[in-house]
């Protein structure tokens, strides 16, 4: 189930809401989430629920007996379990997400005929399979104390509002708020209010703008010019950044009204002024994650130059790859690691003295360039559609209009995408008070009615990140 | 004031919700009449439809139906949408009459005619070898009886921007074996020729085109007597209800009503086997006429079986089996004929209550002459297909 149907609006979210409140009693409140989120999954991939629930059972198993083990004697025993934790997890991830894959081209590169079925993506397993990685680390490391319950353990695991499309939340952050939370009148609205701003991103400005770099590439007629790609390419990048962010708002909203506090995933990612910049800005979970579990333990940079690129190029291989089985996304992860080793050893330096306008244009230019090598489906086509924007092929508008005059009406929500990517809303200091709050509550049940409306009227509802 | 607006505030949200839901299931309703469609309610749920997800696509369709004012807010999206979408391409679609443009979920050509996309040969021919094989059975076991096909060509059928047409019709009669005094085409070579006999806004034939057709019907059908003349050419409404323009999902394309006045012999008319007044609401809009109407309203509606009798025993009897196309003419055919009995096969055993019997049905009703009229549609659809 994704977050703007009108099974989640009308039936699951008010289904939950009662019956969580219903029950004054933690351990029921804690029952009725884990029951909902499992039918949240079940859902949308009925199939596969079985493989979420062993996925955590494997982790609850492991870390009971990392915790056992944690004596003087039995170190190297703890190290075989967690390593043996380890490796069931990332072969679960491997064999749903990267045997197809790599199958294809280890027959490609040998000329082979190894055949073995088509496995079908479970939804969310990157972002749970991360999470229950973090989960079983952070035990080893001593960070956090171990989960004796199972049920409360899938509950952190299978938590419906950050289930399918993150943010990655580590178990740290929710460790206590698991038992000892407390919901309130102010955390409800304030989590509503935040979904619906989400679900406002997703349906009215993401689903509007990508309608107009879908209709560009399917159709991808002569007529399409230099100019055409360009759009595509900015549209694209505020597609993504509203669908993802819209998808994190209501994540970060739902948890809320439950008592839950997740860190931020956004930070205005596009008003970034260097590429370092944006990437402490984009999907932080997942940079952090990558940070703090690969990146520091391969040595960081407190180490030699040869080695610190080495670090560098292996984590963005690998958060190119952790974004799905095909080479663009390995591209567009090397793309990144050279932006930034140029940025470090020869850029950074140049960028400073620039103006800032100057740094945004840079740092933008190359992240709309990046979306076009992410969105690509194969490197034929990143070929094609990176060579389009800069080599001049003039458009022809009539014929533009002639395949799809409903480019039109996402023309207008561009201008409104690029006033919502600055933080206008967050300088604007407004006090705590009454008048402030209905204001907001009034504009939230104005943007739920549009959103309804949208969502009603559009059969064009993907979310790109639902298969990650 | 704070703790009253945030209360205020879930409350509203949730008790929305929460009424879409508890309207959904527990008091559904039956029609979505802006679809024109009955409405989708919540699905009886098994695990099979749960793992096929046939039952979570039913949840969502039935909510999309059944929620407060669904169909009020789609309508009013959809209007505003189109509305804004057509105002700013009129001019270049005046500008530009020779070229198609996509127009939401259908094309613009000639700068204000909705018209369908033109359709590959290449993937109807094996529905069409099969329509033809199963026709030629039919043919082959009723050697009494003449056998007549009639393709009427439309906007899928030509290209207009280059003017090449799709064939289907010829490709169609080659695998079709009966003489070639016995097969005809309405043709449409050009897109002037189309504006000429379709409408702007309705997949069907206008007054015009059906006229046309009813005479080169006539032609086939190896009729003596003269056709019938207009008596005049009336303006009916100023609104037709076109099922294109209802595609579009809001009628920001218009255009009216107009047909010809015929004075038509006495019928007895019976319709799914009961006796009735008249076929379509031609006589009553000629007399009141209507703010809006739809091509089937006021030339009849697909009905299962309609029969007209004329009461000339010195005519033969007539079968058609066509689809709507035909709604058009019937009445003017059954001038010439002394009973005439139209089916449409998608409709008939839904309303008979009993499935159609080629084979019994001409023996019972003493056919001469039978008529397979329609667009490519028709000639590409199982449902049409005979003793199947």
């Amino acid at each position: 189930m994704v977050f703007s149907t009108l099974t989640f609006l009308y039936a699951f979210l008010p289904l939950v809401l009662v019956s969580y409140f219903l029950f004054p009693n933690r351990v029921y409140r804690n029952g009725v989430l884990l029951v909902f989120s499992l039918v949240f999954y079940a859902w949308g991939e009925p199939r596969y629920i079985f493989l979420m629930l062993a996925a955590s059972f494997v982790a609850y198993i492991g870390g009971l007996l990392i915790h056992q083990l944690d004596g003087e004697k039995t170190q190297k025993l703890r190290k075989v379990v967690f390593v043996i934790t380890i490796c069931l997890l990332t072969a679960n991830l491997f064999l749903f997400k990267y045997l197809n894959f790599t199958v294809d081209n280890l027959n490609h590169l040998f000329s082979s005929t190894l055949m073995i079925p088509k496995i079908a993506l479970p939804i969310g397993i990157s972002f749970y399979t991360f999470q229950i990685l973090s989960y079983v680390i952070d035990l080893y490391r001593h960070e956090i104390q171990v989960q004796t319950n199972y049920f409360y353990l899938t509950l952190y695991v299978s938590f419906f509002p950050q289930l399918i499309a993150g943010p990655i939340v580590r178990y740290q952050t929710v460790e206590s708020e698991i038992k000892l939370r407390k919901e309130s009148l102010e955390d409800v609205s304030y989590g509503l209010r935040r979904f619906i701003v989400g679900l406002s991103k997703k349906v009215i400005l993401s689903n509007k703008i990508g309608a107009i770099a879908t209709l560009i590439y399917t159709e991808n007629t002569s007529a399409y010019g230099t100019a055409i790609y360009w759009l595509a390419a900015l549209a694209y990048s505020l597609q993504i950044y509203f669908d993802f962010s819209g998808y994190s708002d209501m994540a970060i909203g739902l948890g809320r009204i439950f008592g839950f506090h997740f860190l931020e995933n956004f930070h205005y990612p596009y008003i970034a002024t260097s590429i370092t910049d944006f990437w402490r800005r984009w999907h932080i979970s997942l940079s952090s994650w990558f940070r703090d579990y690969i990146y520091i333990p391969l040595g960081g940079n407190r180490c030699s130059t040869a080695r610190w690129v080495f670090n560098l190029c292996v984590v963005w291989v690998l958060t190119g790859f952790w974004h799905g089985a095909q080479w663009n996304f390995m591209l567009w992860g090397i793309y990144y690691a050279v932006l930034l080793l140029v940025e470090k050893f020869f850029l950074g330096k140049l960028l400073e003295r620039l103006p800032k306008i100057f740094q945004w244009l840079y740092t933008f230019f190359f992240v709309v360039i990046g979306w076009v090598i992410f969105n690509a489906e194969s490197l034929e086509q990143v070929g094609q559609r990176v060579g389009m924007l800069f080599r001049f092929v003039p458009s022809d508008p009539v014929a533009v209009l002639a395949a799809n005059s409903s480019i039109l009406l996402g023309l207008i929500y561009i201008p409104i995408g690029l006033v919502c990517m600055l933080p206008w809303a967050e300088r604007i200091k407004l006090k705590k008070t009454a008048l402030r709050d209905t204001l907001l509550n009034v504009v939230c049940l104005v943007l739920l009615l549009e959103c309804i409306v949208y969502i009603l009227s559009s059969s064009y509802n993907p979310f790109i990140y639902f298969r990650f | 004031m704070q703790k009253l607006s945030n209360i205020l505030f879930i409350f509203v949200v949730l008790s929305c919700l929460g009424f879409g839901l508890v309207r959904t299931v527990a008091f559904p309703k039956e029609m979505n009449y802006y679809e024109n469609r009955y409405a989708y309610k919540i699905p009886p749920f098994s695990i099979e439809a749960m793992i096929e997800n046939t039952f979570q696509d039913g949840v969502e369709n039935a909510l999309s139906d059944q929620i407060p004012k669904a169909s009020s807010m789609k309508k009013k999206y959809n209007e505003n949408k189109a509305a804004y979408i057509k105002r700013t391409m009129l001019p270049v679609f005046s500008e530009h009459k020779d070229r198609y443009f996509k127009f939401l979920n259908n094309l613009v050509f000639g700068g204000d005619h909705l018209v369908y996309p033109t359709r590959d040969l290449a993937k109807m021919k094996d529905p069409l070898a099969e329509k033809a094989e199963n026709y030629n059975k039919v043919i082959h076991a009723h050697p009494d009886v003449s056998f007549y096909s009639f393709f009427i060509e439309k906007d899928t059928d030509i290209q207009f921007e280059t003017g090449e047409k799709v064939g289907a019709g010829e490709y169609f009669f080659d695998l079709l074996e009966l003489p070639v005094s016995q097969k005809a085409i309405f043709s449409i070579d050009s897109y002037d020729m189309f504006r000429q006999y379709f409408y702007r806004t309705d997949h069907h034939w206008n007054y015009k085109g059906s006229y046309q057709g009813y005479q080169d019907v006539l032609k086939l059908l190896e009729c003596s007597d003269p056709p019938l003349t207009p008596v005049e050419e009336v303006r009916v409404c100023d609104s037709l209800k076109g099922s294109k323009s209802v595609y579009v999902g809001a009628p920001v394309f218009t255009e009216p009503l107009y047909a010809y006045r015929f004075v038509y012999p006495d019928f007895d008319i019976t319709i799914n086997g009961s006796p009735a007044e008249d076929y379509g609401t031609q006589a009553a809009c000629f007399k009141t006429p209507p703010d809006e109407m739809k091509y089937s309203s006021f030339y009849g509606e697909d009905i299962g079986e309609v029969i007209f009798r004329s009461g000339r025993k010195d005519r033969e009897n007539i079968l058609v089996i066509g689809e709507s196309y035909d709604n058009a003419i019937l009445k003017l055919l059954a001038s010439h004929f002394d009973t005439t009995y139209s089916i449409d096969l998608r409709y008939y055993e839904h309303y008979m209550r009993h499935p159609f019997h080629f084979s019994d049905y001409i023996e019972q009703h003493d056919i001469q002459k039978v008529l397979w009229i329609g667009n490519i549609d028709f000639y590409l659809m199982n449902e049409f297909a005979l003793e199947n």
